[in-house]
């Protein structure tokens, strides 16, 4: 999907656009929860219907201790009026798996597809490129260096990495909570709320929506929440009265009527000279909750 | 002073070749772009003794135009006779060529020049552009980080920091090295080597090459695609012997950080949008890495003049389509696998000889003696034998026609089609079709006119097909 034509980026844009897509994208939580999509109270496992969430998951309150998500990472960079500029950066698809079997977190990234583009051989004919190397990452979180594996399945040596040891070794999460920013429980309502006044004060309201707001040197960053399921859809970063970086996220439904992040769409101006811009789309699906020996 | 050393050299180039006579062909080695004469000492010392040829090694102002080059070699060699044979690599067998324009040549080989430009001239500002844009995308991962909370990411920048110290390696290493093969846009030969040059455009307009056609009765190009041209991206030119471990250690770096960046979009809590931002400018060096064997691919290959476009098969600096010209009547010798393009004088024997005897006409001392089958292996990692297969066929030059050989096995040495053309610049910025060259085009096509609706000057509205654009006015 363009990005631009997705999200489009004014500044000047006048307000009342932006809580016309705040509205919008309200209505559709809102028709999620209400029941346009049923049935997630009281299932024990999830529907395969449900969008983002896989079929064989677990509930987010069962025993679980492995987390699998399916990430499609698009990148682009934009000139102020919307071009693109530079070399096309290829989509990347990652598998993330979160385990935890022993008591500690350890995270395992499979690289699913990185899409290469056609090289043409002398005569103009498309020959194909050379496999993609990295295969997996994996990471102990316990501060040793990551491994790369390759397609065959051997551990790489990135020799020309100093692979420097954490000085420090701590485990960067326990127990299931992380779980919760990325799949927002609404019995958790009210802690969400808490932890966003915690941040930003208290919310005002901006047409459907609440908004967190805090001043910073010049200028603020906000964030605008939806009253019902107190999950962010949009959050921006003001500077000298110009938004230098815009955010939204879409959500899918999951079990037990939470909702499941499924697109996290950046686009922040990286060059306040020009203004050009830095897209980045990250949609996550096939999301799945299991207990592994 | 200068002069005094290249005499010096073509003597001890001669005294070297004891096996030489007085009725070997002269034939003059010419060297290219950041070398200088000894670059063919190896593939002299191999060859002086299996063919009948008297070599010429000289040294050129490699940085000066290509005619001040040509003017430098016709004062070195001016005084050899007109069958001699010029064998110039890279930027050499462009000055070759020039060096016909003004004096009479037997034959010209050219391996693996630029004889219709070196884009990497053309692209070298955007290349510089993207490797210099990992310095800020690396600070602006330091000022997400600064303004995160500390107490829940504290364990990040322990993550980033090895892929960082690498990028500053990569910015570091690609950019001296580039400038340590000539990669200098100062240097006056390079406005001469970009693609759409006016020095290009006459060298390779219908009328020079007519005129190179009928004045020189030899020629042929050498082209050669090196194996893993698209790997570690200029790290396979620069550090030939490593590139693996280049190419590696950055697709590792990219994907790492892109896995680091992903971590943080899954973990962080709603209200800690700065880690939204931190995971963001991450991302954005992850890019960067995953971008920059691409980048390099279409910075040396892309034979457009506009913002990087596509990706063609190359040595290492220059495409495989630049290294052959006047296509179909002159013909070439592909080689696929070859060498990096800083390694073909010395690991070429085999097209040399090739050429040397088929094209050029130089006889073999010994005609029983087996000519060099196969090139040399790269040092230190000879690859494996092949197995024994039959037969495949191929297109060889024979006699100066291209004909199939059924006994025969390898890369094609010619083509046997007719060219399909392409769409050329002229040099002025017209796109034009140029029915005797091979893709790629250069340029898209002009648009055919899809007519107009138009003012005739005296209030009449009529239609005019040979026109585009908006209408002026409603018939």
């Amino acid at each position: 999907m363009n990005a631009q034509t997705r999200h489009p980026q004014n500044s000047h844009r006048p307000s009342s656009w932006r809580w016309h897509q705040a509205a919008v994208v309200a209505l559709v939580l809102g028709a999620l929860l209400l029941g346009v999509a049923p049935g997630f109270n009281g299932v024990s496992t999830a529907d395969a219907a449900i969008a983002g969430w896989c079929a064989a998951s677990l509930r987010p309150v069962d025993a679980w201790n492995t987390l699998t998500v399916d990430m499609v990472v698009k990148r682009q960079r934009l000139t102020s009026a919307g071009d693109a500029i530079g070399a096309p950066t290829p989509n990347a698809t990652y598998r993330l798996e979160r385990s935890s079997r022993s008591g500690s977190w350890k995270t395992v990234v499979t690289v699913l597809a990185v899409a290469r583009p056609p090289i043409y051989s002398f005569s103009g004919a498309l020959t194909s490129p050379q496999p993609f190397s990295v295969a997996r990452i994996e990471d102990d979180e316990d501060g040793s260096p990551v491994r790369a594996y390759g397609a065959n399945g051997g551990l790489l040596t990135p020799t020309l990495l100093a692979n420097t040891t954490a000085s420090t070794i701590s485990a960067r999460t326990t127990g299931q909570q992380w779980l919760d920013t990325f799949v927002a429980a609404p019995g958790k309502k009210t802690a969400r709320q808490q932890a966003f006044e915690r941040t930003y004060g208290k919310a005002v309201k901006a047409g459907t929506l609440n908004k967190y707001a805090r001043l910073q040197t010049n200028g603020s960053d906000e964030v605008l929440v939806d009253p019902k399921t107190v999950v962010p859809v949009e959050a921006n970063t003001i500077r000298a009265g110009k938004r230098l970086g815009h955010r939204t996220f879409l959500y899918g439904a999951a079990p037990d009527s939470a909702l499941v992040r499924t697109n996290v769409h950046a686009d922040t101006v990286v060059a306040t000279d020009t203004g050009n811009r830095s897209i980045v789309d990250t949609t996550f699906s096939n999301v799945c909750l299991e207990l592994r020996r | 002073m200068v002069r005094n050393l290249l005499a010096l050299t073509i003597v001890m180039s001669l005294s070297v070749c004891s096996v030489a006579s007085a009725e070997d062909g002269p034939t003059v080695f010419i060297h290219g772009l950041a070398s200088n004469s000894h670059t063919w000492d190896q593939a002299v010392s191999r060859l002086t003794p299996l063919l009948a040829m008297q070599p010429f090694q000289v040294d050129l102002d490699w940085r000066a135009l290509y005619e001040t080059q040509a003017g430098q070699l016709q004062q070195q060699l001016g005084g050899l006779p007109a069958s001699v044979v010029a064998v110039g690599h890279s930027n050499g067998g462009v000055i070759a060529r020039q060096w016909s324009r003004n004096r009479s040549v037997g034959s010209i080989i050219t391996l693996a020049s630029p004889n219709q430009g070196a884009p990497f001239v053309d692209h070298l500002f955007e290349w510089f552009t993207f490797l210099d844009d990992v310095l800020n995308r690396m600070a602006n991962v330091s000022a997400a980080f600064s303004v995160t909370s500390h107490d829940v990411w504290w364990w990040v920048p322990d993550r980033w920091l090895d892929s960082f110290h690498f990028a500053t390696d990569v910015w570091n290493t690609a950019g001296n090295g580039l400038f340590s093969l000539g990669f200098d846009y100062k240097l006056p030969v390079m406005s001469e080597m970009r693609v759409f040059s006016a020095f290009m455009g006459n060298l390779n307009s219908q009328a020079t090459r007519d005129n190179e056609a009928s004045r020189v009765a030899n020629r042929v190009t050498l082209l050669n695609v090196a194996r893993d041209f698209d790997l570690g991206g200029p790290f396979r030119v620069v550090a030939p012997d490593n590139y693996v471990a280049w190419h590696n250690t950055i697709v590792i770096a990219g994907i790492g950080l892109d896995a680091l960046a992903q971590y943080i979009r899954i973990t962080a809590e709603v209200q800690d949008q700065s880690a939204f931002d931190l995971a963001d400018q991450i991302s954005s060096v992850a890019e960067w890495f995953l971008q920059f064997e691409l980048v390099w691919c279409l910075t040396v290959s892309d034979p457009s003049p506009y913002p990087l476009g596509s990706c063609y098969e190359h040595d290492g600096i220059v495409p495989a389509w630049s290294q052959a010209y006047d296509v179909p009547r002159l013909p070439f010798l592909v080689r696929d696998q070859g060498p990096i393009h800083t390694q073909e004088t010395s690991e070429s024997d085999g097209q040399l000889y090739q050429a040397l005897t088929t094209v050029a006409g130089i006889a073999k001392r010994d005609p029983a003696s087996p000519p060099p089958t196969v090139d040399p292996p790269p040092s230190g990692n000879p690859p494996p034998p092949p197995p024994p297969s039959p037969p495949t066929g191929r297109y060889k030059i024979v006699d100066g026609l291209c004909v199939w050989d059924a006994n025969d096995s390898g890369p094609d040495q010619c083509s046997p089609l007719p060219p399909p053309g392409r769409y050329k610049f002229d040099g002025f910025g017209t796109c034009y079709w140029e029915p005797n060259d091979y893709p790629p085009d250069q340029c898209s096509p002009p648009a055919s006119p899809t007519g107009r609706f138009k003012l005739d000057g005296s209030g009449g509205c009529y239609w005019d097909p040979n026109d585009s654009g908006p209408d002026q006015c409603v018939p």
